[in-house]
């Protein structure tokens, strides 16, 4: 039988100061680590969902995103008539042309600058892109918008239907506020797509985003797009393959977020194994009895390490709660609107990242308590 | 005429320390016979917990051997020390070591958590050993709701708690005053003549002494019958 575990436990309480010290340290760390982890993992999932399976995108090809790079409107009169592309009741080819923009603007008393990602549609947009669905009031008409759920976070405001917003030329009357199942749309405005035009001097369309009648014709509607002479400018990818390229921003969060992490982790492992030397140098003579009476090195070694991991787990445990307080907050970042989300397997990637601070802060020192000559263990004062 | 349960041969223990040979033991003979109280008395410095540690497998001499009950100590794996000593040694400590945070029937407790008791039978034991301490009263205590007699009580209790074949007692008396002092070595002649425990005890006290069945001198690393 191993030292008991009451022993443990009530050591720990018997340093009430040095213990919280750690604790606190750690749950500091868990904190920040599930919060990172949670914002990238929120972000890629808010790009990811973003592409519909049976959505192909049609941009210009020497540009890697549709912000940059325009494609002549009249390559609609090609495209509209390839095969594979479903029709709606009408008979009309789902073939949604778009503008899209990024541009700053400064807004509010304090002329604070806000960057709004705007896209410019038709009436077709809402049948390529299905999961849109107005929240409140309707869709709009020509001088007016509607804007994503996500947007009144990046505003510091709650907007209301009939509320202007002035960017371009004009001021603009919000018809209706949507959701997008959490994609990225939810932080943009949309807009009629002459209006676009119109509002910031643009010609020609940012993409055409065409629906087909099934997933399974996707490779050759984009093959077929692609070896097109008549499109010499167009390159056309799967929604989802596009939205997958921006998700490799996320990635450079999730990469920064894990390397302030580890940093964080490795400064509360140096914090817990100095705070665990202080307390064996104080126990030595306990330990000294205890092999004394029989204990091998073995039970020294594990009685410290789940002290060690203790300490650790309620770190964990505090740092896994207080970050629950970031969840359902709204970021507009990299140009991707999501809330964050702290799932369950996130908590527990940062209880495991706490097991391992625990198991490592406990090691070093539990091994050289584990080491100790019993006689100058008795020895000491 | 049955084996002495402790013998000691040509022992010898010296240290190192900044490279100078300290020579701590020489040549030591000891026998000791089962249900003997023997009371090792010398000045500071003469080797007397340093011999107790060596019985005790605490620490290995630089030559001769030792056998208890048969075992040649020295000869026991490192790995088996742990179990050989909780089962053939108790010890009582100048200073109790007793561990803070466990209180009095823990304290006892410890040492048969190394056996194969069970639950009921350890409970068994410890309150036993705490009764014939005097102490089952205060068996939910912790060490720091204790006296200092009380608290080297507890610690005897621990030390025969697992029946050992030897108690090894290093100054039990040395941090008590002289009522508590009485109380705790006539616990031991107890011990010894109630329960036929063999006892070595290491004292300063001439006192403590009187308690032995036999004497003995250690001078200079030499061992000498008193």
């Amino acid at each position: 039988m191993a030292i008991p575990f009451k022993y443990s436990i009530r050591s720990l309480l018997n340093r009430r100061i040095s213990t919280s010290l750690i604790i606190l340290g750690i749950s500091l760390v868990i904190m920040i680590f599930v919060s990172m982890m949670a914002l990238a993992q929120s972000m890629r999932r808010a790009i990811v969902q973003t592409g519909c399976t049976d959505n192909v995108i049609i941009k210009n090809k020497s540009t890697s995103s549709v912000e940059f790079g325009l494609l002549p409107e009249d390559v609609l009169n090609i495209i509209r008539y390839l095969p594979g592309i479903k029709k709606n009741n009408q008979g009309i080819p789902l073939v949604s042309p778009e503008l899209y923009n990024r541009k700053f603007i400064k807004f509010g008393e304090d002329d604070k600058i806000i960057w709004l990602r705007i896209r410019g549609i038709t009436p077709l947009a809402f049948e390529v892109y299905p999961q849109v669905k107005m929240i409140t009031g309707r869709k709009p008409q020509r001088g007016e918008v509607i804007i994503g759920k996500e947007l009144p976070v990046k505003f510091g405001k709650e907007f209301l239907v009939g509320d202007k917003i002035q960017f371009g030329k004009q001021e603009h009357s919000i018809a209706g506020i949507f959701e997008s199942a959490g994609s990225t749309y939810e932080g943009e405005i949309w807009m009629d797509k002459e209006d676009l035009k119109l509002d910031f001097d643009m010609k020609d369309i940012s993409l055409v985003t065409v629906k087909l009648e099934s997933p399974s014709l996707k490779d050759a509607f984009i093959k077929e797009v692609n070896s097109n002479p008549r499109l010499p400018t167009a390159g056309a990818m799967s929604e989802i393959e596009y939205y997958a390229s921006l998700a490799e921003t996320s990635a450079f969060v999730l990469v920064m977020g894990i390397i302030i992490a580890v940093l964080m982790s490795l400064g509360a492992i140096f914090g817990g194994m100095n705070i665990m030397y202080m307390t064996i140098a104080a126990r030595t003579r306990e330990i000294g009895t205890l092999r004394a009476l029989g204990y091998t090195s073995s039970h020294i070694l594990t009685s410290l390490i789940i002290e060690s991991l203790f300490i650790a787990i309620i770190g964990g445990t505090i740092g896994s709660f207080l970050s629950i307080g970031v969840n359902g907050y709204s970021l507009d970042l990299f140009e991707v609107a999501f809330s964050i989300k702290i799932t369950p397997a996130v908590i527990l990637s940062g209880f495991i990242v706490s097991l391992f601070i625990g198991f490592f802060g406990g090691l070093l020192p539990g091994l050289s308590a584990a080491r100790m000559r019993i006689v100058e263990a008795l020895r000491h004062v | 005429m049955p084996e002495p349960l402790v013998c000691i041969n040509h022992l010898y223990k010296s240290f190192y320390r900044d490279s100078i040979e300290i020579k701590v033991l020489e040549d030591i003979d000891l026998q000791v016979n089962s249900g003997e109280f023997v009371g090792l008395m010398g000045p500071s410095g003469s080797g007397k917990t340093t011999l107790l540690n060596i019985i005790a497998a605490i620490d290995n001499p630089t030559a001769g051997n030792i056998l208890v009950d048969g075992m040649e100590v020295n000869q026991i794996k490192e790995k088996h020390l742990g179990t050989w000593r909780n089962r053939n040694i108790g010890f009582i400590f100048q200073l109790y070591n007793l561990i803070p945070v466990l209180t009095a029937y823990e304290n006892v407790e410890l040492p048969l958590l190394l056996t194969n008791l069970s639950s009921k039978e350890r409970k068994e034991h410890v309150e036993t050993a705490l009764r014939i301490v005097g102490l089952e009263d205060r068996m939910n205590h912790y060490p720091r709701q204790l006296s200092g007699g009380q608290e080297q009580r507890v610690a005897i209790a621990r030390a025969f708690v697992t029946d050992p074949k030897i108690i090894l007692a290093d100054e039990p008396t040395g941090d008590l005053d002289s009522q508590s002092a009485k109380e705790i070595l006539n616990l031991m002649k107890t011990l010894n003549e109630k329960f036929n425990k063999t006892l070595i005890m290491v004292t300063h006290d001439p006192e403590a002494e009187q308690y032995a069945t036999r004497r003995l001198r250690l001078l200079k690393g030499n061992l000498i019958d008193s």
